[in-house]
């Protein structure tokens, strides 16, 4: 008796785990798509990835527009600390734009491997000051962060921008793989959902780019608005394939809070690359602004000198969307003669 | 334990092994997470390579020179000479890491253990593994690296491990305890790393690791040429185990932890003790001891017959059965010797006549890294260890496959610019280079800038375009990527630009490229960034390289001298 | 096994077997380590640490060559320079410093004059980080400050700035001044005092006072620096919109404002004077043009900025712009070659005042002698030109590229 308990047990036991098992995995392959614990994906659909998208703050990190201030602020001189306090004076003081508490990104353009001389990059002094400002104007962290087109590791090392910028109290982000996420930009021709390297932007309240003034073979000159392309990933090389609508687009992609153009080397030729002192001189200026395209058009006729020419195809694009004017001289421009 | 006082148990001599042991280990790996731009410093990144002194013996025999820092074998060869192959189980990292896995997923009990230990046959391989090798050395084909357990650890971290360890370092792990992402191999990286033939590089790291599980140090007792190499050296080692055998019972307990399988409980094989000392830890009767000039052997002083109870060694009874107590050199007979000095000198003929790695019909893809000496030189002192592939910023150099450079270049360094491209202003390869196939070469060199002005850049290769699959040329669609990312000043890559009315009538602006050859370096940025990323529209072959005159491509482009 | 193991007995594994049956494994059986031994390990240790020393030692002295950049050398590079000291001698106290507009004697009894201080566009955020843009913008040149120690611990500080020209030294006293606050002028000054404090404009300067506190020695030393300011600064001959208003309108210097740029926000409104009516809302305002063709041009860009703001509307028969917003009425019309207008007039029955206001000050305008018409449309000197790429006083090192006509910079590239 105790023997048939027992061998009954075991078959019961055995019939309980073959029924059990077989329960669960026709559930779970055939019960509707609904049902919890459901795996079934009758037509493919429900096992496509859908990488989710993010999208920056809606204004983008500007602040409240000033009727009263002017637009561009430009200091010459040759000490960048003063000249940056100058300029950033001028369009109404660094308090304006951050305050105790922010996080603030500074974008600079760190896309070769150059020595700072050679003007490829962002000035490491302009940088370490923007960073100082920042800092003293109570921001509670300051982050320098760029994906150059060469190694990120070199460009930030050579251009000497990563010790600036520690030195000066910030904290470089160098992009990894894992840091890039799609960015959706409503309105946005080409780029409208393209990967972006956000890690720098979780938590930031205020973003300032700083550019150098750079002949580009392609869009003939690269400077703020041009800056925010070292903030994409992906298949960057396509964007070539209309690149005055691209920059537009980063224009509309990214307000700033305000951006600083580094007019204190300027590379006048064989941009973006650069690579001989010869292709570089001096420019004595910084600008700072509300608009990247005010900014751009007077580093175009001003620094890059070329004020006969029209302006490159892009400015028109942008400003047509109402992100900036390029006409900086009906604009509001201050200049400031610092030392 | 008493009498004793706790110092001298803790420095006990195995417990400093086993931590001179992680040291290594952890040096080892250090050296090669510095290995990276913002981290190199002064470091002496291929410190290891360096002082294996096969690297140095075999590039000596194939280019009988000593380059750079490779006098540093001394280091190594010197302590050989006095202790035996004591680098094998105190120093050797990839060592380490075969008697770590062997202990972590050992499940045998003791019996199994001693078994496990005894020497067998098969362990003559690695002397003709290193034969073979030598051979071919010394004719100019240097292939030491397939199997020295340095390059081949280097080789397996640069390539399969840490690209493999960095994505969960500066994901999860990064997540779980903030700050660990700071610990990636290689931080900067915008791209996950890949190399070519990555999974043969690591399933032969898993393959060999495993079996240690079926035979404990499986690599360093079998095959390892590094091991070798030290085994016939340590014939002249002044210091040993010896065993007494007025003391010792035959219990074989010494076997239970012996690492290099040299019969500690009979006739010590000195070329195959790794010094790892287990052996007197486990002895119960205190019969072994490291001596220093131990007598080679005791059967002449025993008097009486040897058998039970009878025999005496200086008064005391011989206890063991087995009175011999040493056997000097490698167990191999000379006519394997013979055949392994006969299958390199016909190996070497197989490598080299294979097409690819000649000067007629070079593979088109083999781009040797700036600094490179000519091919036939390259071949002579490449060890394969990819210190270069290691850190290089832009992933560019990769281990040639078979199929680029046949066997005798497998896994030497050649640029694929779909990965990446020769950075400008970069000559790291050069500096981390340990036998000088890439010398070390200043940016100044390499830029020929300043006091090489006249000499001019080094090439590497030569950009081409393909104007069927150019968007400007076949396409009317815009786009000069190439010429922007061009690094030459001026630039080597210029535009006829025109304007055009496309198919659907907008008229459009195509800057259509084309090389200037005069101004190519052949670093590929074009090619990396070419958006026709498949099969790119800009591509760079070696022709033109400033390495070799039979690989110039315009008249007057031959090298100086 | 190489020999079978002796003294084993039957019936049980013997003392042999029992060792190599030994259950933890782990254990090492061996007596005891000697003091060699100890001590030849605590050499390996220390051999390691040694290995560990010298390549931190390495690790911290790299090859300076492997950074240098080649391409560095044999041409001057940009020199930028992070210099972030103070700027040099002027502000340095005590040494003499160049006094600007300050005369001396300024301490009245009791009082004692400290250190001066002086300050130019460069540095003057040090002085009044954040207020400095205020200055900068109304045609700052310097800044010189003093402070009066009197009995008591207290004390009187002293700033005055030189503006460059009149309009902004009372633009920027129009500008500061707290509204309801009333000032008196007379003599060239225009001066308010409000309980510690004293604000002057005169000439092209303005100063700010401020005590300590509102003690009869403190506004004693304030009513002796007036006195002394009206004595030692020159006054301006009267501006043209200061005689155009006066004489119009009957309102004082001290009620107009002047704005060198961005006027009302409008990008292209430059040298506007305006002057807020009694009800301290309603503004009149004047804008020369070049031409009566440009002024009519001008106008119209009023009418459209003001309409951006607001949609068109009729009072009393007159087209005004009522604010969105604020319900007020603005308008703006081109009299011969000047613009003058009406903004923020609250409701109608200010508007209706406001239009008659206007009409007198068109008539006036239209009566202004042409060489004043001419010399209105200049901007006041030494204020930094709108728009314009450099400053008229610097000489061309702002940079070499500015000038489109160079022929090295523009083609190339």
């Amino acid at each position: 008796m105790a023997e048939m308990d027992e061998d009954r047990r075991r078959l019961l036991k055995g019939l309980g785990a073959v029924a059990g098992l077989s329960l669960g995995a026709g559930y779970a392959a055939l019960a509707p798509p609904g049902w919890p614990g459901s795996l079934r994906d009758p037509d493919g659909e429900r096992g496509k990835p859908r990488p989710r998208a993010l999208r920056l703050p809606e204004g983008g990190f500007a602040v409240e527009p000033s009727g009263v201030l002017p637009l561009l602020g430009v200091a010459r001189g040759s000490r960048v600390d003063a000249m940056l306090r100058a300029a950033v004076d001028a369009i109404g003081g660094i308090r304006r734009f951050v305050s105790a508490g922010d996080v603030v990104l500074v974008k600079p353009n760190v896309a070769f491997e150059r020595s700072a001389p050679l003007g490829a990059t962002t000035s490491p002094e302009v940088v370490a000051a923007l960073v100082r400002l920042c800092r003293e104007a109570g921001a509670s962290e300051v982050r320098v962060a760029d994906n150059p087109i060469e190694s990120p590791a070199a460009c930030f090392e050579r251009s000497g921008v990563r010790k600036a910028a520690v030195d000066a109290g910030a904290r470089v982000y160098l992009p990894t793989a894992a840091d890039f996420r799609l960015l959706e930009t409503p309105g946005a021709t080409h780029i409208a959902r393209w990967p972006f390297f956000w890690r720098p932007f979780a938590g930031v309240t205020k973003v300032i780019g700083v550019a150098p003034v750079k002949d580009h073979n392609l869009c003939r000159a690269s400077m703020t608005t041009k800056n925010w392309y070292g903030l994409l990933g992906g298949r960057r090389n396509q964007l070539h394939q209309d690149i005055h609508g691209i920059v537009a687009d980063l224009a509309l992609m990214l307000r700033p809070t305000f951006v600083v153009l580094d007019g204190t080397r300027v590379l006048w030729r064989s941009g973006p690359t650069g690579g001989s002192l010869a292709d570089v001189r001096e420019g004595r200026t910084l600008v700072a602004s509300t608009d990247s395209l005010a900014a751009d058009a007077f580093g175009w006729d001003d620094l890059l000198g070329r004020a006969g020419e029209p302006l490159p195809a892009y400015f028109a694009k942008a400003a047509s969307r109402g992100l900036g004017t390029p006409d900086w001289r009906s604009a509001n421009a201050r200049e400031v003669q610092v030392g | 334990m008493s009498g004793s006082p706790a110092w001298v148990r803790a420095f006990r001599i195995t417990n400093v092994r086993v931590v001179s042991q992680a040291f290594f280990l952890g040096l080892f790996l250090f050296l090669l997470w510095v290995t990276w731009l913002s981290r190199l410093k002064g470091y002496p990144a291929s410190l290891f390579l360096e002082m294996d002194p096969l690297v140095g013996f075999a590039t000596a025999l194939s280019t009988h020179t000593v380059y750079r820092w490779l006098w540093r074998g001394i280091l190594v060869l010197v302590p050989t000479l006095l202790l035996g192959r004591a680098f094998c189980n105190w120093v050797c990292p990839y060592g380490t890491l075969h008697q770590a896995a062997g202990w972590l997923f050992d499940i045998r009990g003791n019996r199994g253990r001693i078994d496990a230990n005894r020497y067998r046959p098969l362990y003559q391989v690695k002397y003709l593994v290193l034969a073979v090798l030598l051979v071919m050395a010394a004719l100019g084909a240097l292939q030491i690296g397939l199997l020295d357990p340095i390059c081949l650890f280097v080789r397996t971290v640069a390539v399969a491990i840490a690209p493999a360890v960095d994505p969960s370092l500066a994901g999860a792990a990064d997540r779980l305890v903030p700050g660990f992402g700071a610990l990636v191999f290689k931080p900067g990286a915008p791209e996950a790393r890949v190399f070519a033939g990555a999974w043969f590089v690591g399933l032969l790291l898993l393959g060999l690791v495993g079996a240690n599980l079926v035979v404990p140090r499986f690599f360093c007792r079998a095959l390892c040429p590094l091991g070798a190499f030290l085994g016939v050296l340590s014939r002249f080692s002044l210091f040993r185990i010896d065993r007494d055998v007025t003391k010792c019972t035959d219990c074989d307990l010494c076997l239970k932890g012996c690492e290099g399988a040299a019969d500690p409980q009979g006739a010590l094989r000195k070329s195959e003790c790794f010094v790892c000392l287990n052996c007197i830890d486990d002895c119960p009767e205190d019969a072994l001891r490291f001596r220093f000039n131990p007598r080679p052997s005791v059967a002449g002083l025993v008097e009486g017959k040897s058998g039970p109870g009878t025999a005496t060694l200086g008064g005391l009874p011989v206890l063991s059965r087995d009175l011999a107590v040493e056997v000097k050199a490698p167990d191999v007979p000379r006519r394997r010797w013979l055949f392994a000095g006969v299958a390199g000198l016909l190996a070497f003929p197989f490598l080299r006549f294979s097409k690819d790695v000649n000067a007629r019909g070079f593979h088109p893809k083999a781009i040797r890294p700036p600094g490179s000496v000519a091919e036939p030189e390259f071949l002579e002192r490449c060890i394969k260890c990819d210190q270069c592939v290691n850190v290089c910023p832009t992933n560019v150099l990769q281990p040639a496959r078979l199929a680029v450079a046949g066997l005798e270049g497998l896994w030497t360094p050649v640029m694929d610019f779909a990965v990446g491209f020769c950075q400008l202003n970069c000559v790291l390869c050069s500096e981390v280079c340990p036998t000088g196939a890439i010398r070390k070469t200043s940016l100044a060199r390499k830029l020929g800038l300043g006091a090489f002005a006249e000499q001019g850049p080094i090439r590497i290769g030569t950009a081409f375009f393909d104007r069927g699959r150019c968007l400007p040329w076949a396409m009317e669609t815009p786009c000069v990527v190439c010429e922007e990312v061009c690094p030459t000043t001026p630039k080597a890559i210029g535009t006829y630009d025109e304007a055009i009315t496309r198919w659907d009538g907008r008229p459009v602006t195509l800057n259509r490229p084309y090389v200037r050859p005069e101004l190519c370096i052949g670093c590929g940025i074009c090619q990396r960034e070419c958006p026709v990323v498949d099969d790119a529209a800009v591509y760079v072959t070696a022709v033109g390289e400033s390495r070799s005159d039979e690989r110039t491509l315009l008249l007057g482009g031959k090298k100086q001298a | 096994m190489g020999a079978a193991p002796r003294g084993s007995a039957p019936g049980g594994p013997s003392a042999a077997e029992r060792r190599v049956l030994n259950p933890r494994p782990f254990r090492v059986v061996r007596k005891e380590p000697s003091t060699a031994e100890a001590r030849a390990g605590a050499l390996v240790l220390a051999g390691l640490a040694a290995v560990a020393g010298w390549v931190a030692w390495r690790g911290g002295h790299p090859d300076p060559s492997l950074l240098a950049d080649p391409a560095l050398q044999g041409a001057k590079p940009v020199a930028v320079v992070v210099d972030r000291g103070p700027v040099a001698a002027p502000d340095v106290p005590g040494r003499g410093a160049d006094r600007g507009g300050l005369t001396a004697g300024l301490a009245a009894p009791g009082f004692t004059e400290g250190a001066v201080a002086r300050y130019d566009a460069e540095n003057l955020y040090e002085k009044i980080d954040g207020r400095a843009e205020f200055f900068l913008s109304r045609g700052f040149r310097s800044l010189t400050s003093v402070s009066l120690d009197g009995p008591g611990g207290t004390a009187v500080d002293v700033e005055l700035y030189d503006l460059g020209s009149p309009q902004n030294a009372l633009g920027a006293f129009a500008a500061e001044r707290a509204p309801g606050v009333k000032a008196a002028s007379g003599g060239g000054t225009s001066w308010y005092a409000v309980r510690n404090a004293l604000f002057v404009a005169r000439g092209s300067s303005y100063v700010r006072a401020i005590g300590s506190d509102e003690s009869p020695a403190v506004l004693g030393q304030l009513e002796a620096l007036r006195g002394a300011f009206e004595r030692e600064i020159a006054a301006a001959p009267r501006t043209w919109t200061e005689a155009l208003f006066a004489e119009a309108l009957g309102l004082g210097p001290d009620r107009l404002e002047y704005a060198a740029e961005n006027a009302f926000s409008f990008g292209f409104a430059r040298n506007v004077t305006s002057a807020r009516l009694a009800d301290g809302e309603t503004e009149l305002f004047v804008a020369p043009s070049e031409d009566p063709a440009r002024a009519k041009a001008l106008a119209a860009r009023f009418t459209e900025g003001f309409l951006s703001y607001g949609e068109k509307a009729q009072v009393a028969g007159v087209a005004w712009v009522r604010d969105r917003y604020l319900g007020s009425l603005s308008r703006a019309v081109a009299a011969g070659s000047f613009v003058v207008g009406v903004r923020g007039a609250p409701d109608a029955a200010a508007a209706a005042s406001a239009a008659s206001a206007l009409g007198k000050l068109e008539k006036a305008v239209l009566a202004l002698p042409p060489e004043v018409a001419r010399k209105a449309t200049e901007s006041p000197a030494g204020g930094v030109k709108a728009g314009s790429a450099r400053d008229g006083g610097d000489g061309g090192d702002g940079g070499e590229g500015g000038d489109p006509g160079d022929p090295g910079d523009g083609g190339d590239g």
